[in-house]
C-alpha cells in the first residue's frame, strides 16, 4: 500500500501556506522571491501526486514547463533585485513604492 | 504503519521544517540553504510518486542552477540585517491569522477535493491508468516504459504534435528572459549603460 494521494495534497497546501506566510510577513525582496518559488513548488508537487493517482503522463509534461517558467523568473527577478539594490541601496519591500502612484 | 509512509511522513515534517526555516530566516544565506534543503526533500518525493524524470530535472534546476543565482545575488548584495526588516506587531498578526486560515482551507479542499474512491474511479475510466502501470516496476503495455521514466516522459512530450509548441515557446521564452535579465541587471546607477564606454576598465589610460 503506497501514500494516498490525499497526503501528498496536504502536504503541498502546508508548504504552499508557509509560501504565503513568507510573502505577506518579510520585507526582505530575497526573502519574498524565495518564498514564491516555495509555493511555486508546492503546486508541482501536487502535479505530479495527481498524475500519479489518475495515471496520467501530461502532469509531468505541465510541472517541466513549470520548471522552466520558473527558472526564468528567478532570472529575471534577481536582475530586478540587483537592479534596485543598485538605486536605493536596500532591498525591502515597503522601499519599493515607485510605482505607488 | 508501513516502511513507505513512515518515509514519507519523515520526508514531509523535514520539508516543513525547512520551509519555516526559509521563511524565518535570520541569516539570508541560511535562508537560501534552507530552500535549496527543500527542493531536493521535493525530488525524493518525486522519486517516492514514480517520477525519476522530474526528480532529476528539479535537483538540476532548482537545488541546481536557481540555488547558485540566489547565492551568488546574496553574496553579491552583502550580508544584510534582517531583524530590522521585520514587520509590525499588527500586521504580522494578521498575516498569521490569513495564513492559518488559508492553510487550512486548501488543506481541506486538496485533501478532500480527491479522495481514494474518485481517484479510484477517475483511474479505471483512463487508458494508461495506474493500475495498468502506476505501480513500481509494472510497464506500459504499449511501449514497455516505466511510468514517469524519462521514455515515457520524452514520449509524450516529443510524439503529441500539441506539445512541441509550448516547448518551443518556452525555449523563446528563456532566451527573451536571459537578455531581460541582463538589460535590467545592467541598469541604473553604476551599470554599464550609465557608465558609458570611457569608463570600461582598460581603457582609462589611454
Amino acid at each position: 500500500m503506497s501514500v494516498p494521494p490525499g497526503h501528498f495534497m496536504a502536504l503541498s497546501a502546508i508548504l504552499f501556506s508557509i509560501g504565503v506566510l513568507g510573502v505577506l510577513l518579510r520585507r526582505n525582496v530575497i526573502i519574498v522571491l524565495m518564498s514564491v518559488e516555495l509555493m511555486l513548488n508546492a503546486v508541482n508537487l501536487t502535479w505530479i501526486a495527481a498524475g500519479r493517482a489518475l495515471g496520467d503522463i501530461d502532469s509531468h509534461i505541465f510541472v517541466f514547463f513549470s520548471l522552466t517558467v520558473a527558472a526564468a523568473e528567478v532570472a529575471v527577478g534577481l536582475a530586478l533585485v540587483v537592479a534596485i539594490y543598485r538605486s536605493l541601496g536596500r532591498t525591502d519591500v515597503d522601499d519599493i513604492s515607485m510605482l505607488n502612484g | 504503519m508501513n516502511p513507505e509512509m513512515a518515509f514519507f511522513y519523515a520526508v514531509a515534517l523535514l520539508m516543513i521544517a525547512t520551509a519555516f526555516g526559509m521563511v524565518l530566516a535570520r541569516d539570508m544565506v541560511h535562508g537560501v540553504l534552507f530552500m535549496v534543503g527543500n527542493f531536493v526533500l521535493t525530488a525524493v518525493l518525486y522519486l517516492l510518486l514514480n517520477a525519476p524524470f522530474i526528480a532529476a530535472v528539479q535537483l538540476i534546476v532548482y537545488a541546481g542552477a536557481i540555488m547558485v543565482l540566489f547565492l551568488f545575488v546574496v553574496m553579491l548584495l552583502g550580508a544584510q540585517d534582517l531583524s530590522l526588516s521585520e514587520p509590525a506587531g499588527g500586521r504580522r498578526i494578521i498575516g498569521v491569522a490569513a495564513v492559518l486560515i488559508l492553510g487550512s482551507l486548501l488543506t481541506f479542499v486538496v485533501k478532500e477535493g480527491l479522495p481514494a474512491g474518485t481517484a479510484a474511479g477517475l483511474a479505471e475510466e483512463r487508458l494508461p491508468t495506474l493500475a495498468a502501470f502506476g505501480r513500481e516496476g509494472v510497464e506500459d503495455p504499449q511501449s514497455g516504459a516505466a511510468f514517469g521514466s524519462p521514455q515515457m516522459v520524452g514520449e509524450a512530450l516529443y510524439r503529441e504534435p500539441y506539445h512541441i509548441v509550448p516547448f518551443e515557446l518556452v525555449s523563446l521564452l528563456l532566451l527573451v528572459a536571459m537578455m531581460g535579465a541582463v538589460v535590467i541587471a545592467s541598469f541604473g546607477k553604476g551599470g554599464v549603460a550609465a557608465a558609458g564606454p570611457e569608463q570600461r576598465p582598460g581603457e582609462d589610460s589611454a
